[in-house]
């Protein structure tokens, strides 16, 4: 076993001490309904395992299982079943809520941020703008959905996890899942045969009509297009840009169908891409997936998954609202690498250098040990 | 607005009742005849402008349970009815897929291309029940006006739709026209269980060697990525193990593809592929999931060439016949 691999053992060793520890006072706030009808499957701290297909009778069943196992990871399928507990092909597979997935790690990507704890409130704070934006611009407006049909859960680690809970939604099968996420991501496209391409503009409209002509608009005002076309191309455009921009406004641009169908719709592709939603695709589409139990904490953050009211996403901030551990005492880490200032639950932590040994709150000693930025010395506070 | 449509036509607008209420004016030898008729004419290879043929028809394949002919009907049915209601009012439609479809659906207009345009909305998971089945690439919900939780469809579409739903009400009985219990039809039951016998004979499977070329491109694909060693669902390896069989392949033959999968184990393996086959277990033999099932399981790759093809065996034998023919 290479030092590396020892000080992982045990961290997990000290973690799981912790987590059992909250678990024997905090299992209460653990949620799921109906209880029996679903499939459970658990992360354990030991070996890395992962236990499927369980079954349990009600909550306070469920709930002392996980306080007794302290898991890792706590999972429910979104879907239910007839018998839950039966091998995968024996379930019966009756409906399941139509789950999103919005990853921060992905997204923040996109804008060249990498995750680390330095960075991890800005990476969250972008991956709530795209579910307000998932939220407001298709489930509402498109799909029609009440606020009450949906809920938003922030995973306890790099992301927020939507449910739609809507009769004919959850009754929809693979393919319809597949095409509602198409939608949503703008996968297959036939941007051609759009009224956009022969120059019909609809600012204020509805769907993809709206939203890709207000995304031309907007790649051509910007100029994000000049790093993206060959010269050629970018003359073509800019030679037309201020006329074709007051014409979109009127709702037809003669000046937008000089174009060359190559630049028409390489604009639209960039148009695409700076409207989609970015959701997991896999995700939704998986009608038996498994997804994060309310209450229960996740094993690389310490977090615990918690509904978020759509309203408060916006200034949502993890490190404080989902904050499940005690701040006191501390415990002793050894930093294993060298880490900048950390927001956490309304503090800033750190510098830190590598090798330096420093007492720090619970909670951000296992959120920092998710990044494997240190090693936990257990100062005796546990026994 | 024409009456001849709702004539021709009753059970769209009354259902079940709409044979029930001919039905009752009937004497009962009459009523014998035109059924023996039925059936001794083979009324299901074409369809009758006669409304009562029509429904009896449907009644009789409905009663005996004759899967394969009451589906060759409806498609036909269907058929006819759609490019016959294309000539109807809107309001005609509109009553039409209110019955079949979705009662939700209505006419609202919209700015396209700078007209008001009529157009019909449909609920959103009302369109996608019927659309996944449609391959082409116009019927993805992402090139649909989707607005506040309705599609909006042209007269054309919607007929499209009502065509595939009426279909399937007919196939699966949501639309049931019941014939009285107390007529027998145990002679007629034995003629058409003949002739549905003549369609479940096994597909031959041409002798000799397998052509991968002719292949289907979802099994191109799982096939492909086997042999490079990258993994597959257990759908994906159910469906591709079967696939294969079906084309005449050996035991181990199959097995060794799979055995360059990332989690092979032999032992496991030929389990597995015994069971398919039907040697161990119950002895069921399993076949190829169709068209519709890998839609479902996320296996199908819409390809150009799939056009009509509902299930991948057929797409092979199609395939190979081509290549037969070309070559000579």
């Amino acid at each position: 076993m290479s030092k590396e691999d020892i000080e992982k053992r045990d961290n997990i060793s000290v973690i799981k001490k912790i987590f059992k520890w909250y678990y024997s006072t905090h299992s209460s706030s653990i949620i799921c309904e109906n209880v029996e009808r679903r499939e459970f499957g658990f992360m354990l701290f030991d070996g890395n395992v992962m236990v499927r297909h369980k079954s349990f009778k009600s909550i306070l069943e469920l709930r002392r299982f996980i306080a007794e196992l302290a898991p890792k990871h706590a999972y429910h399928s979104i879907a239910i079943y007839e018998k839950p507990d039966a091998p995968m092909e024996e379930k019966g597979w009756v409906c399941a809520e139509l789950l999103f997935d919005i990853d921060a790690d992905h997204i923040a990507k996109k804008y060249g941020i990498a995750m680390r704890p330095e960075t991890y409130l800005q990476c969250m704070t972008i991956a709530a703008e795209e579910t307000i934006k998932l939220i407001e611009e298709f489930l509402l407006t498109d799909f029609g959905l009440a606020p009450r049909d949906i809920a938003v859960l922030f995973s306890g680690g790099r992301g927020f996890h939507v449910h739609v809970k809507n009769k004919e939604f959850e009754y929809m099968d693979r393919a319809m899942r597949q095409e509602i996420v198409d939608y949503i991501t703008g996968n297959g496209i036939n941007l051609k045969a759009t009224m956009i391409f022969e120059g019909y503009f609809l600012m204020e409209g509805h769907g993809w009509i709206g939203r890709l002509s207000r995304g031309v608009y907007e790649v051509l005002e910007s100029g994000y297009f000049r790093s993206k076309l060959r010269k050629q191309q970018v003359n073509a455009i800019d030679k037309r840009c201020r006329r074709i921009l007051e014409e979109i406004l009127t709702g037809f641009s003669g000046t937008w169908n000089e174009l060359s169908d190559k630049t028409k719709k390489k604009i639209l592709e960039m148009a695409v891409e700076l409207m989609r939603g970015d959701v997991d695709r896999v995700v939704t589409s998986d009608i038996s997936r498994l997804t994060r139990i309310v209450g229960t904490l996740h094993g690389k953050t310490g977090l615990k998954v918690i509904k978020v009211d759509i309203s408060k996403l916006e200034s949502f901030d993890p490190t404080k609202e989902a904050l499940a551990l005690p701040t006191s005492p501390q415990i002793t880490v050894k930093f294993l690498s060298d880490i900048g200032s950390v927001s956490f639950n309304d503090d800033i932590y750190g510098p830190y250098r590598e090798g330096q040994i420093k007492s720090i709150p619970i909670p951000l000693a296992v959120f920092l040990s998710g990044f494997e930025c240190v090693k936990l010395l257990n100062g005796g506070i546990l026994e | 607005m024409s009456t001849t449509f709702h004539y021709k036509y009753p059970f769209l607008f009354y259902g079940e009742r709409a044979l029930a209420s001919i039905i009752e004016e009937i004497p009962l030898d009459n009523l014998r005849n035109l059924i023996s008729n039925i059936v001794s004419r083979k009324a299901w290879d074409r369809v009758s402008d006669d409304p009562l043929n029509i429904m009896l028809t449907v009644a009789i394949l409905q009663r005996l349970q004759a899967k394969r002919l009451l589906s060759r009907y409806a498609v036909r049915l269907s058929k006819k009815i759609g490019s016959e209601i294309q000539r109807e009012s809107t309001e005609t439609v509109l009553n039409v897929a209110r019955k079949i479809i979705d009662n939700r659906i209505n006419v609202e207009d919209i700015q396209l291309r700078g007209v008001k345009t009529s157009l019909f909305k449909i609920p959103v998971p009302t369109y996608l029940r019927i659309s996944q089945y449609f391959k082409s690439i116009k019927w993805k919900l992402v090139n649909q006006i989707v607005i506040n939780g309705y599609v909006y469809v042209g007269r054309r579409d919607l007929i499209r739709l009502i065509e595939e739903m009426l279909k399937d009400a007919i196939i699966n009985e949501r639309i049931r026209l019941k014939l009285p219990d107390h007529i027998d039809l145990s002679d007629e039951y034995r003629r058409i269980s003949q002739i549905e016998r003549t369609f479940t004979e096994k597909i031959k499977m041409p002798k000799g060697k397998i052509r991968v070329d002719a292949f289907p491109p979802c099994m191109r694909e799982l096939l492909s990525r086997a042999r490079e060693g990258r993994n597959l669902s257990h759908t994906e390896r159910f469906s591709l193990a079967t696939f294969l069989f079906s084309l005449g392949m050996s035991i181990d033959d199959v097995n060794e593809i799979f055995s360059n999968l990332p989690d092979y184990d032999a032992r496991k393996t030929m389990y597995q592929l015994r069971h398919l086959k039907g040697l161990v277990g119950s002895g069921t033999k399993y076949s190829p999931p169709s068209c519709k099932k890998l839609r479902f399981y996320g296996i199908c790759i819409r390809g150009e060439e799939c056009k009509d093809i509902t299930h991948p065996l057929q797409y092979y034998l199609r395939n190979v016949k081509r290549r037969h023919r070309e070559k000579r």
